[in-house]
């Protein structure tokens, strides 16, 4: 008996002991989740305090900071430089995906495996530093430094090898009924296509749509190396001349100018999340 | 309407598949046409060279006195029902029936009305602003046949159409297609692997294998003289009795017992032929020991529902009887099956053809 007890932990010991390790582990999340939360928090309060550091703090209240960064000429343009790249990167991204991936979906090659996972190789080689040289030797012989269609293309280029990924999954979802019927009825491949196959891949289409643009309106490295002037620099490279007369950086048009370049991602968070729900699975269910 | 016509179709796929070979056949004007065989028998390829999905290799094929063997699928004025029903998942239901018509170019007022028509015949009223995963499987079923119909075809091509939906609901629709067939009048493809289907629905079936039809001919034709063993083993709901036999005289020796040879096969057969018995099970009697037939014990009592599947072994040979309920004999009884003589039939073990009825049909044109 006196054995059995020993081993044995009282009821009271195991409910103390259950409690203490949901203490650790919640103990454990908050500290996790405080590390993550804290810049956002920043981001959030720092734009309407009146001094900024880097502290996180309640904000004096104050509009002043946005006032100030409007009266900066760049910043309006920029943020239309930067919707301007994404828009028409997507829109490039999105339409030579779609063919893409369709065709690969439907076309029986040999090799055709390989081709994606070498594509999707390289799409992190493309935009990334490896390449930066050989890219602005390509697009300054082309003589398209300084340009958008420059900085379009080499996004856009970028982008394509992972959006062809996985528009391709999407596609392959698409059953060749659906298609081998409307082509009995007479359609053509461009009916098929625009008919049949958009609409039902079209919460494929809206992932490329929206991971495209979240990429390029976040994108510095390739406007601030093939863009010269600031009048066409978009928001991201923008966001790196706010600097005080001492060569500080200037936190109060920083963090507002952080604020509204950081508020078109969030809306397109929600209105993605709101009209798909992220079901991103793609295909249909019958 | 239309009639169609293939000489010498042949559809070989890459890597040496020979899934059509060499098949003339002629399929007359409004007729409803089975094409029946287990999966990977070339029915479903034979299908789809009609409907131009599959491009022939070689040999011709006319629809209606015209050409279309090297027509695009959407040239040759057929319209297709496929197996999986194919609707359009992100169009309603008029939509997804007047889609035809639009391809057609016709006008979005004259489709929408020209929808609601062929759907209300059908019985889809009030089914027409849903969307097809709002619908079940029957219903699905009939939007993929509005939207056949409503492209006005030469010729309907039917892939498996009753095989996704459930038993019950499955003969239902089984009624439905045959009497709209009956009514449009068109010439329909059906393809199928299920015999029952093709006996009760088809005015003519092809009994297909390895891409060559071994048996053409009515539902009746097809179900009593099966042209060949292929052709005898795959039709019927219960598995017809295949017995070798040796001819001896009048009769038919069957392991230990005999039977006497059918008339059919009297004067055909020389004696001491290997031969193959066929008899279905509903066509043989059960009869006390003792008596004329072939004798074995009983080893199985299967009930059916209104009748008994009686199996009876002796030695080496197994035959299977129905008997009304009622009569069943118990497990272990020493029994004689006699087939019915005027109902049995005789192939030749050398080939497996059917002995003393007319060469069959196989690829016969008819004129």
């Amino acid at each position: 008996m006196a054995t059995r007890a020993v081993t044995v932990p009282s009821e009271s010991a195991l409910i103390v002991r259950a409690f203490l390790s949901r203490l650790a582990f919640y103990l454990f999340v908050v500290l996790v989740s405080a590390f993550f939360a804290l810049p956002l928090l920043w981001l959030v309060l720092a734009p309407f305090d009146r001094n900024p550091n880097l502290d996180v703090k309640v904000p004096s209240g104050t509009l002043q900071n946005f006032r100030d960064v409007f009266h900066d000429p760049n910043v309006v343009t920029s943020l239309r430089n930067s919707a301007i790249l994404a828009v028409a990167t997507v829109a490039i991204v999105v339409a030579a995906a779609g063919f893409a991936a369709y065709a690969l979906s439907r076309v029986r090659i040999p090799g055709r495996d390989l081709l994606l996972y070498t594509l999707l190789l390289f799409s992190s080689i493309v935009t990334g530093s490896a390449a930066m040289v050989p890219l602005f030797l390509l697009i300054y012989d082309l003589g398209l430094i300084n340009s958008f269609i420059g900085v379009i293309l080499v996004l856009a280029g970028g982008l394509l090898p992972a959006a062809i990924f996985i528009l391709k999954d999407f596609m392959d979802t698409v059953p060749a009924s659906y298609e081998e019927s409307a082509r009995v009825f007479g359609a053509s491949s461009f009916q098929v296509l625009r008919d049949i196959v958009t609409p039902v891949v079209r919460p494929g289409l809206a992932v490329i749509a929206v991971w495209g643009l979240v990429q390029v309106w976040g994108n510095f490295l390739i406007p601030f190396i093939l863009m010269r002037s600031p009048d066409k620099s978009p928001a991201a490279v923008v966001v790196y001349n706010f600097y005080t007369e001492g060569g500080q950086a200037d936190l109060r048009l920083l963090s507002a100018f952080s604020l509204l370049y950081s508020i078109p991602v969030v809306a397109m968070y929600l209105f993605v999340s709101n009209r798909y729900g992220f079901r991103f699975h793609g295909g249909i269910k019958r | 309407m239309a009639d169609v016509r293939m000489r010498s179709l042949t559809k070989v796929f890459p890597g040496g598949v020979r899934a059509i070979d060499e098949l003339d056949l002629e399929i007359r004007d409004g007729e409803f046409f089975a094409l029946l065989g287990p999966s990977g028998c070339g029915k479903t390829t034979l299908l789809r060279t009609l409907a131009g999905l599959e491009a022939a290799t070689s040999g011709t094929l006319e629809i209606g006195g015209r050409d279309v063997t090297r027509l695009p699928p959407g040239a040759r004025d057929v319209a297709m029902v496929f197996q999986d029903y194919a609707l359009y998942p992100h169009m309603r239901v008029d939509d997804n029936i007047a889609y035809p018509l639009k391809i057609k170019k016709v006008k979005k007022e004259d489709r929408r009305r020209q929808a609601a028509e062929v759907g209300s015949h059908l019985g889809l009223d009030s089914l027409l602003l849903r969307r097809p995963a709002q619908l079940s499987g029957g219903q699905q079923q009939r939007v993929a046949l509005a939207r056949a119909m409503a492209f006005r075809p030469q010729l309907f091509l039917l892939d498996e159409p009753l095989s996704n939906l459930d038993a019950r609901l499955r003969l239902e629709a089984r009624s439905f297609l045959r009497r709209l067939q009956t009514e449009v009048a068109t010439t329909t493809v059906y393809v199928t692997h299920d015999q029952a289907e093709a006996l009760a629905l088809a005015d003519r079936i092809a009994v297909m294998e390895a891409g060559q039809i071994r048996q053409l001919g009515t539902p009746v034709e097809v179900f009593k003289h099966p042209a060949n063993l292929f052709v005898a083993g795959f039709i019927g709901s219960l598995r017809m009795n295949l017995l070798p036999a040796t001819v001896a005289g009048e009769r038919l020796l069957v392991g230990e017992s005999s039977t006497p040879l059918p008339p059919s096969a009297a004067g055909q057969v020389h004696e001491g032929e290997n031969v193959i018995l066929g008899a279905r099970p509903e066509f043989c009697l059960l009869v006390a020991d003792g008596e004329d037939g072939i004798a074995g014990e009983v080893t199985i009592l299967e009930n059916l529902g209104t009748e008994y599947l009686v199996t009876v072994e002796a030695g080496e040979v197994v035959i299977q009887v129905t008997v009304e309920e009622g009569a069943e004999p118990a497990v272990g009884d020493r029994v004689r099956v006699r087939p019915a003589l005027e109902r049995t039939l005789v192939y030749r073990a050398a080939d497996g053809n059917l002995v003393g009825s007319p060469a069959p049909e196989r690829t016969s044109v008819e004129a």
